[in-house]
């Protein structure tokens, strides 16, 4: 789960990267409308903090680009303007929700948890796949409901995989997902955060699909193609 | 103030004035003419009868004189008809009229032989007579003979008196002829002024944006002067919601950081001070922005749009609340204000309707005045929720009211929509809706409908 934070001000991005972080989000963050016009666009992002009020390009202007470059991720704006022309204006610009200042910080992950439950198509607040549970609201994993003790990463990493359960994300997808943009990607850590996961999870639930990536899936599969291949197979 | 100040009642009594003065002289001018005619006649008359009395006159031999035939007019043999002639001889009457009987005439001056003298006397009667003479010498007499023949001047008088009533009749009918194409040009001439004003009341009450231009020339720059004026005010509303704006998001930004602050020292007052600190600013903010709106001229907002901007937002906020919306709206509904208030109003309250509704909300759009009226606009916005008690109504559109902490909101969307309605003089009212919970009415000045829509 990576979110992408446009905001101005050191404080605020400052705390509301922190916050994101400890909820779990691998957390890109972008002091400028170029700057966040130019990463919204490119890297893959499962959700967006939008300041409107940003310098050198305002915020609705950031928003219709990454709309018109068709990106799809849900975002959250956050704005000082509070008259409902203003909201109007962002919901046209392509919005899924706002947040007027001063707010709480855990409304922000509150919401931004709702966004990219709804964004991966999931109506109700819990996501299932068999005996794993995430409380999308609380943001806790539960195993037979029994509170799972996670990582950062580790949750970042099982939560993607929950939104995408019963699908086959690649390891490149997986990689893009939970890394921040600084951060050197590498496979073979991933692949150490799977094997600890499936500790915690039970082995047969994350099936390794040969050559392609990783699956959560909600029946423990009895096929014999699931062993994965220790140092993993170079996939693009 | 001076209310009886009237352009067209002085134009009026400017121009009565100068046809009155014109009738006065044309009064005095004709009635002189007049009279002056009527005398040259009276002397004509006067001086034919001298004639006719100098061709009937005989000296005899004896120096007696006579007339050798009575004059045709019986006038002169009516005892103080007022009609008299005498002849005289020096002081000495020698012949007269049977009128005078024994009397005679004041004889004027003696003028030289063949002269002729015009005077006025009195005569036996008492009444005043005019008077011509001519002295000539007649052949037989020792002496010139002074011919003297009178006239009641009140003849004179009579007919000139007939006349004058004849002309004051004409003369009136000629100045109420005048008065009235006076009154119907100033009616005509100052229309476009009366046009202009019907206009400017449109403007006011939110049915046209700006004057029409297409008028005389003495009046356009009127009209565009007003048209500027109007540009004018719209630009320094838009200014202010500018600044608002941007003061707003000056104060928040810092705002936000304290109220992180406070919530990392987990310091409740400090938290406390900032909520009421944001409270504050963003009352005044909003009436800030609403006084600057209010009475902007010409203003208009369709109902539909707005409706359907924001429920587009509300439905994507609330979206797991799966509420359904029942429209039901009047065609062509408009609201005689800003949209930005409009939009503030409606939005605070189908947002607080969509966060207390069990499953449905209605909205309902009337529009209570006859078409092309200024009438009333009503949205009554009702949902199926718990609904408030009396006292809780009551208490609601008050501002800075919170009535419950636990759903997320600022708490002021019933004040907010109770102030804006107040400024422009409609107002929200609350009650139980047909399906249980609250139902908000706001009672707003509707705009006419527009000439594009049906």
């Amino acid at each position: 789960m990576r979110v992408l934070l446009a905001e101005d001000d050191a404080r605020l991005a400052t705390a509301l990267a922190d916050t994101l972080r400890q909820a779990g989000y691998a957390v890109d963050h972008a002091a400028d409308g170029e700057e966040a016009a130019a990463i919204g666009e490119t890297e893959p992002y499962d959700a967006a903090v939008l300041d409107l009020g940003l310098p050198r390009r305002d915020g609705i202007a950031v928003l219709t680009g990454w709309r018109r470059a068709g990106r799809t991720m849900p975002v959250l704006i956050l704005t000082a303007r509070d008259a409902w022309a203003d909201k109007v204006e962002g919901f046209r610009a392509g919005a899924d929700d706002y947040l007027t200042k001063p707010f709480r910080l855990e409304e922000v992950v509150l919401r931004l948890r709702a966004l990219i439950r709804r964004a991966n198509g999931h109506a109700d607040t819990v996501v299932r796949s068999g005996p794993l549970a995430l409380d999308t609201l609380l943001g806790v994993f539960t195993l037979e409901g029994v509170a799972l003790s996670l990582t950062a990463f580790e949750w970042r990493i099982l939560a993607y995989l929950m939104h995408r359960k019963e699908r086959t994300v690649s390891r490149a997808e997986l990689s893009e997902h939970v890394y921040e943009d600084h951060v050197e990607r590498d496979y073979n850590s991933l692949e150490v955060m799977i094997g600890r996961l499936r500790r915690k999870v039970g082995r047969d639930r994350i099936v390794t699909v040969r050559g392609q990536g990783y699956r959560l899936t909600a029946e423990a599969e009895t096929a014999g193609d699931r062993e994965e291949p220790g140092a993993g197979g170079g996939i693009a | 103030m001076r209310a009886a100040a009237s352009l067209r009642l002085r134009l009026l009594l400017g121009a009565a004035l100068w046809i009155g003065i014109a009738l006065l002289v044309a009064w005095f001018a004709v009635g002189a003419l007049l009279r002056g005619t009527l005398e040259r006649a009276f002397d004509a008359r006067l001086e034919a009868v001298v004639l006719s009395l100098l061709a009937g006159v005989e000296v005899a031999a004896d120096g007696a004189i006579a007339l050798d035939r009575p004059l045709a007019d019986p006038a002169f043999a009516r005892a103080l008809s007022g009609w008299y002639w005498q002849v005289a001889d020096g002081a000495t009457v020698r012949l007269r009229s049977r009128s005078l009987w024994t009397d005679a005439l004041a004889v004027p001056p003696v003028a030289a032989t063949g002269g002729q003298v015009q005077s006025e006397a009195v005569g036996p009667d008492g009444r005043r007579l005019r008077v011509l003479s001519r002295t000539v010498t007649v052949p037989g007499s020792a002496q010139p003979l002074t011919f003297v023949v009178a006239g009641p001047q009140d003849a004179i008088d009579a007919e000139a008196a007939g006349i004058g009533r004849t002309m004051a009749i004409a003369l009136a009918v000629l100045g109420a002829g005048l008065a009235a194409a006076v009154i119907l040009q100033t009616t005509i001439g100052l229309a476009p002024f009366r046009r202009l004003g019907r206009q400017l009341a449109e403007v006011r009450r939110g049915r046209r944006e700006r004057l029409d231009d297409r008028t005389f020339a003495e009046v356009a720059p009127l009209v565009r002067e007003v048209n500027a004026l109007l540009r004018h005010d719209q630009e320094v509303v838009a200014r202010a919601r500018t600044h608002a704006s941007n003061l707003a998001h000056a104060l928040k930004t810092p705002l936000s950081v304290l109220a992180l602050e406070a919530e990392r020292t987990g310091s409740a007052e400090a938290a406390a001070a900032v909520a009421q600190m944001d409270r504050m600013i963003r009352h005044h903010l909003r009436r800030a922005r609403a006084a600057a709106s209010h009475g902007v001229l010409g203003a208009r907002a369709e109902l539909a749009p707005v409706l359907d901007d924001l429920l587009a937002v509300l439905e994507r906020i609330h979206v797991d609340r799966h509420v359904r919306v029942a429209v039901e709206a009047d065609a062509g509904a408009a609201f005689a204000g800003e949209r930005q208030d409009l939009e503030e109003m409606l939005g605070n309250l189908l947002d607080n309707a969509f966060k207390w509704a069990a499953g449905r909300i209605a909205v309902e759009v009337r529009l209570d005045g006859p078409a092309g009226e200024t009438g009333g606009l009503r949205i009554a916005i009702g949902d199926d929720g718990p609904g408030l008690s009396g006292d809780d109504m009551a208490r609601a559109t008050r501002p800075g009211t919170r009535l419950d902490e636990a759903v997320p909101g600022d708490g002021f969307g019933l004040a907010i929509a109770a102030d804006l309605a107040g400024l422009y003089g409609g107002r929200l009212s609350l009650d139980r809706a047909p399906a249980g919970g609250l139902r908000a009415t706001l009672d707003l000045p509707a705009a006419a409908p527009s000439p594009f829509s049906n």
